[in-house]
């Protein structure tokens, strides 16, 4: 799956169908990213990657245990779902990540999302979004639904790839 | 006459301004000779201007960092301190290595008054202005009408005052100028009682930082952190460490930094003053930045990305995550900066990729069915009650991580399998 991420960049909107487990399923396609072989291109040495939330973190112990190298994982809380929006802008601006994930508890104005897109299609970032609710696609590169089809293999999720316009 | 004796190499840059022991340190960049009065500097440069590409050079750099402290003064160079003030005319004067004293000769009568001492002149100002208006009445026009004086007839004239005005101007007596120790702290005080908000201390804020920058670049010092404390009308005194992610002398990286720090403070009374302090510093190194590998300025920016997200959001909510041994998940790593190196993992198969913090409430019902997962005990010091956590799974496949505190008797959502 994570073939499908090789040179898409933009928003990436991740939904689960009950039983999926996107996180899990994002954290699988980083990992592979990083650990690709032959390298991939832009996975620089000094390449970073920023999860970004105001509800709450990554469980480092978690991503060690699925070999993700921690000293590339930059972990942002704030404190309200605007802020996660607007440290995400930033993020992309720096042109420091390559894989910024962003889980807010609540959509942003469009205009700030618009904003949003357009900087993660020049900078050529990914930025993986996890709402609490879907949010309207068409600002989005890709609208992913996750899916278990078997419920006690979370190992495996089966994607289904929603058309954008 | 005799032309004064010139010491060898020795030249000095004067020049005036009110405040000048900020202005001083900044100097130190220029020369390690610096003598201050109060208000004026003196530099003794003759001894690093080869070093430094040359008199026009320094005067330069004089005149960036001076700018720095938004004051305009005239610069003097010449070969003698003594005399430095007689020629602050307004304009900047460099007089070339030994015509000093032809230029002084040259300068009206008046500007006697300051030739001298500059830790007595103040004092002797009043008495010379008055001879040096006598000096006038009597019909003489430059220095070099007093200068060509026998020292009988300066004697009988203008008595002891005049013998010592004579030797001043002809380089007999020289000065022995005490050299500037600064302050052991960087530490400068904004008067905020007048400002109206936050934007007008963020305003107020650029000229201090451009100072602390030229104070550390005098010192040849980066900082690394900063002391706040605000002192309010109330009497109470709020103090915040502010943390650099690197050691910077930047004066704009600080601004952005305590931009941050600022939107994030509250304070509750009218604010009276803001001192600001360099709690910590280290020597200056310049960047080695590779030719071939951008890796370095990568990191930098981080640094400063970095930096004024903890200074917005807080050092324990941005940052690097670094496992730490702890029974409770949410204490079981620390966001870092910088990042940390490699690290150990321990298991924790059953515990979900995202927590949320803090823990929320959460009311189970029939819809989930529970598998126990663990029972955490808490840090014997928190005096907090173990924890048993479960999985909780409804029909639709949806996997909660959540947990019984037995001390409060409540459920808890703490993570998600999502």
């Amino acid at each position: 799956m994570s073939s499908n991420f090789n040179g898409l960049s933009g928003l990436i909107q991740l939904n689960n169908h009950p039983g999926g487990s996107r996180t899990h399923f994002a954290v699988s396609c980083l990992n592979a990213f990083i650990q690709a072989d032959p390298p991939s291109p832009t996975s620089a040495e000094n390449g970073y990657f920023v999860f970004i939330s105001d509800e709450g973190s990554l469980y480092p112990p978690a991503l060690l245990e699925r070999k993700v190298p921690l000293q590339r994982v930059l972990l942002i809380k704030t404190k309200q779902a605007i802020e996660t929006w607007t440290a995400a802008i930033e993020a992309v601006q720096t042109g420091l990540f390559s894989w910024i994930f962003l889980r807010p508890s609540q959509a942003c104005p469009q205009g700030q999302m618009r904003k949003l897109q357009l900087l993660a299609e020049k900078t050529k970032a990914r930025v993986l979004v996890f709402p609490s609710q879907k949010l309207p696609h068409w600002m989005f590169k890709a609208n992913l639904e996750i899916k278990h089809e078997d419920s006690t293999d979370y190992s495996k999720p089966t994607v289904s790839l929603l058309p954008s316009i | 006459m005799k032309t004064a004796p010139t010491i060898p190499n020795q030249r000095f840059l004067y020049f005036q301004a009110s405040n000048p022991g900020a202005i001083s340190e900044a100097c130190f960049s220029l020369t390690p000779k610096v003598s201050v009065f109060p208000s004026e500097v003196f530099l003794e440069i003759g001894c690093t201007e080869k070093s430094l590409g040359g008199e026009t050079k320094v005067l330069f750099n004089a005149h960036r960092l001076i700018d720095a402290f938004q004051v305009k003064p005239s610069l003097v160079v010449t070969d003698r301190p003594e005399w430095a003030r007689a020629f602050a005319c307004g304009t900047d004067l460099i007089i070339p290595p030994g015509k000093s004293q032809e230029r002084l000769l040259a300068l009206p009568i008046e500007r006697l008054t300051f030739c001298g001492d500059p830790t007595t002149s103040e004092d002797e100002e009043k008495e010379r202005a008055k001879l040096t208006l006598f000096m006038r009445r009597v019909g003489m026009r430059t220095i070099s009408d007093f200068s060509g004086l026998s020292p009988i007839a300066i004697n009988r004239r203008f008595g002891r005052a005049g013998i010592l005005l004579h030797e001043w101007v002809l380089g007999k007596r020289e000065v022995v100028m005490p050299l500037f120790n600064p302050p052991e702290r960087i530490r400068e005080v904004i008067d905020t009682e007048e400002m109206s908000g936050v934007e007008a201390l963020l305003t107020s804020l650029e000229p201090v930082l451009l100072r602390i920058s030229a104070r550390l670049y005098g010192r040849k010092l980066s900082a690394k952190s900063f002391l706040l404390s605000f002192s309010l009308e109330s009497k109470e005194s709020i103090s915040k460490k502010l943390t650099l992610t690197e050691p910077k002398q930047d004066a704009a990286f600080f601004h952005r930094v305590f931009k941050e720090c600022l939107a994030s403070t509250t304070w509750g009374a009218p604010l009276q003053s803001l001192t600001i302090e360099v709690s910590e510093s280290e020597p200056y190194r310049m960047g080695q930045l590779s030719l071939f590998s951008d890796a370095e300025t990568k990191f930098s920016d981080l640094a400063e990305y970095v930096g004024r997200l903890r200074a917005r959001l807080g050092e324990e909510n941005v940052g690097f995550p670094a496992i730490h041994a702890s029974y409770l998940p949410e204490f079981s790593w620390k966001n870092i900066w910088p990042p940390p190196r490699l690290q150990e993992s321990y298991p924790s198969s059953s515990r979900p990729l995202f927590l949320f913090s803090p823990p929320k409430k959460w009311t189970p019902s029939s819809e989930w069915a529970f598998q126990i997962s663990e029972t955490v005990a808490a840090e014997w010091w928190d005096g907090a009650a173990p924890r048993k956590y479960f999985i909780a799974k409804n029909r639709g496949g949806e996997r909660m991580w959540v947990f019984y505190d037995t001390k409060a008797r409540e459920w808890f959502l703490h993570g998600s399998f999502d």
